[in-house]
């Protein structure tokens, strides 16, 4: 039972980092009815942006906003620039647009700052924390992370129900004809969601880096396990990304504790394969009429 | 006439047949009259043309995405793998295997994985199947990982690929002429176990451990025996020490002296390494290119004239390099991968232009109105995917005899993200489209590495460049032509015409996905 | 049915339109040598998730040749080197291959990386007798001389180095007493090691494993196990972002047993980038094998004249350009062995019959025959220093071979010192 406790305190950390990057594709796909492969793309580059800063400037902070705003920008200017000109219905094109982006990030992080391993350096205490007479396998810094992860979940619900940009956010991701007719402009409104997409993404880069260290291909896996929650989360809710993003990692840590950890991959793919028999939609999907 | 022709019974098929039949006497024609990398690339083309028409039927005409494609291709090549390896006979017939029965393994493998993927993501659309097929393509090739015996684990297995006779004739030849002297056919493994064993363990014992050495006894950078000391008798094994036949061995005797390969002035001695003797090369002292000698005949540099060619007029088969004189084991390759090719672009016809065909398309554009008509959405859907499933599997099996080898790392989520990037690029729902995807896989990477070139530019630079300009190619083919090659040649083909728009691949591309990505808007 | 009926058919067709039916393949002329030069070729992971560290070993070895080629070349021939990017992946690694016999026209195949892509060409580069020298992979399968006659491993595999961990521990009374746990990546790293320990009749209390790719999260569950169990001495066998990740989850939970690493997966250089600033107090007292003169060891004259021709190509001085410098070096001392006229038996019989003549940074001996094709044969044991540094700290040699049988064996060996200058 104890090991039990510690496999699943082991997997929150990286559940939250997963759940981050889930909700960032989440807000892609409300936003455009995209699946954004470049996710993880834009948020290794804005995170080798934030290790420039800090190098530069020694703040963690500042590396921070400023990963922020270069994730805003990047996720801006790829839906300006890719997804805007490929048509709404095109699943295939966006997808492979999308990849094709990633590749392209890739290959210019590794032309900027080589192909190595970088370490990011740690802002808060990394060790165990002891309480009650034992340690656990939680530091101060696994408690910022789900702090973040909390702020911005709660954020941007908040955003999404009780303002007017959430509104029409909503209104244009149900349908965007009806949203223009209604006089939302449906086009700022889409780059607005990649905006916050890339904020996301960004802040789950520049959490994660310090525990994994970032080179160009250091987040691909998270792609993998990031997409996986959000479409068993079901693609439109932002709770579900969070709750599965943070499952996924706990499933990788039990798993891998109780038995031979090639099991978990294997695990993740039953468990998806499952989840889309039983809910189709996702666990977190709103049940909707059929558009036909 | 030929329309009325066509209304026979089985004309349709006959003319599908001999379609395929032309196609195959042409390639098997080109295979023939083309170089050894040529016939290799051709054999890649084919491959990945097997695959695609599978998706060409999967994404365009039934209109479901799949990021899972080559996870299937990998059911394939691993059945492919397994029964070779593991069957001397077909069971329950006692017939000898070959590759055509395990290809015919890796076709049922692939009915029944598509038929498990296929029935579980009936149901589902757009971004959901997406997910699945993704899981697909991530977990099956970790699947190997998880039967290292069976299936090779992360290393995976090498094949002996059924070669046709003579296919590797001339290069046997020269490896058993030149060294079956040399090489005895024991194992390995006990040979250099003795040899070791009998290392001197007495020595041993003498030896200071870590806690007692001390001073002297412990290597130190001060006292580490490096600076070119010649061996002296203390610091080598003696003969003695040797029981196992000493010519394999280290010894004294057989210790190469310095005249064996180079002068006593080329080694260093002792007094060479006070810190800067001349021989040793330091940052002071390294030759800069006007101090060398110049070579009368090559310019420094400069590279031999023979190798300066263009290689792409080196690449004939001039048949003048040994071992390359008679080996056609490429031209096998491609005459197998153009052979599958066609019977599946043969099945491919028929299943697209028949009724098959009609009822994918229906279900596509609107299956209600499908259903309606007496059409099953989920059945259509199924079948689409199970013969997209084979036809990849097939591919995989074909895959897997190209390069004699299956593992996990070879049919990875790139593999199957390139079969979706090849069907897109070369024209959704069209067979021709699939053809050009196929060419474009394997002529893409190579055109971006030559347009990245090696310009001088940093090694990072340098080493990227190719990455960068493949993702923003298919960034810009995706924008510039959204139906693919053959979308865009079909809309020049009509505006030249200035003929009525037929359904084109373009406007298709809109209405495939329009099914896959419609969601609840 | 149909398939090798037309391959006949086109077969004779080609043989017969070429005339080259029966005539035996020139041995004057191997393809990829002329009096003024030979052409060599590698595939490596340039780019892509393998990337990282290995991608410095072309670039070493490519300096070296540069080196050479400036000098005179070996025998009056100048080192052309045709490099690959693969990207880890075997597909590729066939194309890149069949690119460089085919279309580079490639004397020999040197240093390409990793087991699961070298496994897709071995057998193909061997049917056409292309020698296949210094295999960048710990894997022990590729040294059988009698299905590789001509394939040639460098660095002793994992199962050496296994058996080489186990008899250091116990011949160590400080670690032999130690609770021991063993913590492997998931495939060869893991059947290489057992073998080697079951080999040296060595058990373990505990076994964990990782999968590839895990690394991107914490091993938090693995760790809490070992803790749980007890380990006090942990030998670990997996890539070196496998072991960063390792050290960081252990330091997190407050777990500090004694670690064994394995030498590929303990790259200071590479370390340091991942672990930032914890990384010298991390690696104090990490135990690691190795087979090479310690990298910051300057004063060998071994280590200072590879770092001088890395310094002035600009390469950052890792144990990748090191191990990038030393094996080019002895490939052009195997080339330079095979005599005036160059030909592929020529360099197969110089490696078969003059290895142990060739020099390197390398301080254990090379074996290499026509029955054992197995390079280095063994490890001295290191040991991480307050400042990050691998110190070699037993001044016996322990040797061994790949098979599921014998144990490492204590020895001396004095290696000799390097050629003029460092040249061939």
């Amino acid at each position: 039972m104890t090991s039990f406790i510690d496999y699943v305190l082991g997997g929150f950390g990286s559940g939250m980092i997963i759940a981050l990057m889930a909700l960032a594709l989440v807000l892609t796909w409300r936003a455009t009815r995209v699946v954004n492969f470049a996710q993880v793309g834009q948020a290794m580059f804005t995170t080798f942006i934030a290790l420039s800063l800090q190098t530069l400037t020694g703040s963690w902070v500042i590396a921070l906003v400023g990963a922020m705003v270069a994730g805003a920008l990047l996720g801006v200017i790829v839906q300006y620039l890719v997804l805007r000109p490929v048509k709404r219905a095109d699943t295939s094109g966006a997808i492979i647009a999308t990849f094709g982006v990633l590749i392209a990030l890739q290959a210019a992080a590794g032309m900027i700052w080589g192909g190595d391993s970088r370490a990011y350096p740690q802002p808060f205490g990394n060790t165990a924390i002891t309480l009650f007479g034992r340690e656990w396998p939680v530091s101060a810094y696994d408690l910022v992370v789900v702090g973040f992860a909390v702020i911005l979940v709660v954020g941007l619900t908040l955003l999404f129900t009780r303002t007017n940009l959430g509104l029409a956010m909503r209104a244009t991701a149900f349908n965007p004809e009806v949203a223009r007719l209604s006089g939302i402009r449906v086009g700022r409104t889409l780059t607005i969601g990649w905006a916050l997409a890339g904020i996301v993404g960004a802040v789950a880069g520049v959490l994660v880096a310090p525990t994994s260290a970032i080179s160009p291909n250091s987040f691909d896996i998270l792609l993998v396990f990031a997409f996986t929650a959000a479409v068993i989360g079901g693609l439109d809710s932002l709770i579900g990304a969070v709750a599965l993003g943070i499952g996924t990692g706990l499933i990788l840590s039990v798993v891998s504790g109780y038995s031979d950890s090639s099991n978990a991959p294997v695990v993740a793919l039953v468990l998806l394969a499952v989840n889309l028999v039983l809910k189709p939609e996702g666990v977190f999907g709103h049940h909707k009429a059929r558009s036909v | 006439m030929m329309r009325d022709l066509l209304r026979l019974p089985g004309a349709r098929l006959v003319l599908h047949a001999a379609v395929a039949l032309l196609a195959w006497l042409l390639l098997v024609g080109i295979t023939g009259m083309v170089d050894p990398l040529m016939n290799y690339y051709i054999a890649l083309m084919a491959m990945y043309a097997t695959a695609m028409f599978g998706m060409t039927i999967l994404v365009g005409l039934s209109g479901q995405v799949s990021l899972g494609n080559g996870a299937l291709m990998a059911v394939g090549g691993y059945v492919f793998a397994v029964t070779t390896l593991n069957w001397e006979t077909v069971p329950f017939t006692g017939i000898a295997m070959n590759g055509i029965w395990a290809m015919l393994f890796a076709a049922i493998g692939g009915v029944l994985i598509g038929l498990l993927i296929g029935g579980l993501g009936a149901r589902l659309r757009g971004p959901y199947l997406a997910g699945l097929t993704l899981g697909v393509a991530v977990g099956v090739p970790a699947i190997a990982n998880r039967f290292p015996e069976l299936l090779g684990g992360e290393t995976g297995l090498q094949l002996t690929v059924p070669y046709p006779a003579g296919g590797y004739a001339a290069a046997g030849e020269f490896v058993d002429e030149a060294f079956t002297e040399d090489f005895p056919t024991e194992q390995q493994d006990e040979l250099p176990t003795e040899q070791i064993e009998d290392l001197p363990t007495e020595q041993v014992e003498e030896l200071p451990t870590e806690q007692d050495a001390s001073g002297d006894d412990l290597l130190t950078l001060d006292n580490f025996p490096n600076e070119g000391d010649v061996l002296t008798e203390g610091d080598v094994l003696t003969d003695g020490d040797f029981s196992a036949d000493g010519d394999d061995l280290l010894t004294l005797d057989n210790f190469p002296n310095e005249g064996d390969v180079l002068t006593d002035g080329d080694v260093p001695t002792d007094g060479d390494f006070s810190a800067d003797g001349d021989d040793l090369l330091t940052l002071d002292n390294f030759p800069t290119e006007d101090e060398l000698p110049a070579d009368p005949s090559a310019p420094d540099g400069a590279l031999d004239p023979e190798f300066a060619v263009d290689p792409d007029v080196e690449a004939t088969f001039d048949g003048l390099d040994g071992l390359d004189a008679g080996f056609i084991l490429e031209q096998w390759q491609a005459v197998l991968a153009v052979s599958v090719a066609c019977i599946v672009a043969f099945l491919a016809l028929n299943l697209v232009r028949g009724r098959q065909g009609r009822q994918w398309r229906a279900v596509r554009d609107d299956s209600v109105a499908a259903a309606v008509a007496g059409i099953s959405p989920g059945r259509s859907k199924v079948s689409a995917f199970v013969v997209s499933s084979v036809f990849a599997a097939l591919a995989g099996a074909v895959f897997a005899q190209i390069l004699s080898y299956v593992g996990p790392g070879a049919f990875g989520l790139g593999l199957s993200l390139s079969l979706l990037v090849g069907v897109v690029l070369g024209g959704r729902g069209s067979l021709w489209g699939a053809v050009i995807g196929a060419v474009l896989l394997v002529w893409l990477p190579e055109f971006v590495l030559r347009a990245a070139g090696d310009r001088g530019w940093e090694e990072q630079v340098t080493n990227n460049a190719p990455n960068l300009i493949y993702g923003l190619l298919v960034v810009a083919v995706v924008l510039v032509a959204p139906g693919g090659i053959v979308g865009s040649l079909q809309s020049l083909v009509r505006r030249v015409r200035r003929t009525p728009a037929s359904p084109s691949a373009a406007g298709l591309a809109e209405r495939v996905d329009a099914g896959v990505g419609k969601d609840d808007s | 049915m149909r398939s090798s009926l037309a391959t006949r058919a086109v077969a004779v067709g080609v043989v017969a339109g070429l005339g080259i039916a029966a005539a035996g393949p020139a041995f004057a002329a191997d393809p990829g040598v002329t009096s003024k030069q030979v052409v060599i070729g590698m595939t490596t992971p340039l780019t892509g998730p393998a990337s990282p560290g290995y991608k410095d070993v072309a670039p070493a070895a490519q300096a070296y040749f540069d080196y050479v080629n400036a000098n005179g070349g070996i025998n009056g021939r100048k080192v052309k080197f045709v490099v690959k990017d693969d990207q880890y992946n075997p597909a590729k690694t066939k194309s890149a291959t069949s690119e460089l016999i085919l279309r580079d026209r490639i004397f020999a195949m040197f240093g390409a990386l990793g087991t699961p892509t070298h496994s897709a060409v071995i057998a193909d580069l061997n049917r056409r007798g292309i020698p296949d020298v210094f295999v960048n992979t710990g894997s022990s399968n590729f040294d059988n001389p009698s299905r590789y006659p001509m394939t040639f491993p460098y660095f002793p595999s994992y199962v050496v180095e296994a058996k080489v961990m186990a008899s250091y521990i116990q011949g160590d009374s400080a670690l032999s007493g130690k609770k021991r746990c063993l913590f492997y990546q998931d495939g060869e790293f893991g059947e290489n090691a057992s073998k080697g320990f079951t080999a040296a009749g060595m058990s373990f209390d505990t076994t964990v494993s990782y999968f590839s790719g895990q690394q991107v999260a914490p091993f938090t569950a693995q760790v809490t196990n070992m803790k749980a169990a007890g380990c006090e001495l942990v030998v670990f066998f997996g890539v070196t972002s496998a072991t960063a990740q390792l050290l960081g989850t252990a330091a997190k939970a407050a777990f500090r047993p004694t670690w064994m690493i394995t030498s590929v997966g303990s790259d200071p250089s590479v370390l340091s980038g991942s672990l930032g600033a914890a990384t010298n107090t991390l690696l104090n007292g990490i135990y690691s094998p190795n087979f090479m003169t310690p990298i910051q060891d300057t004063k060998n004259a071994y280590v200072s004249q590879m770092k001088v021709i890395a310094t002035k190509n600009n390469l950052p001085w890792n144990f990748y350009t090191y191990y990038g410098i030393n094996t080019a070096y002895v490939l052009s001392q195997a080339i330079k062995a095979a005599g005036p006229n160059l030909s592929r038996k020529g360099l197969v019989n110089a490696l078969q019959t003059k290895a142990s003549s060739f020099r390197s940074g390398a301080v254990v001996p090379m074996v290499i025959n026509s029955k054992s094709h197995q390079g280095l044969t063994g490890y001295y044991m290191g040991k991480y220093n307050a400042s990050g540094e691998l110190e070699r700290i037993t001044n016996y040699i322990m040797t061994a071979t790949s098979s599921s049988k014998g144990t490492a064996k204590k020895s001396t060996f004095k290696p000799a010192g390097p050629t003029r200058k460092l040249l061939p």
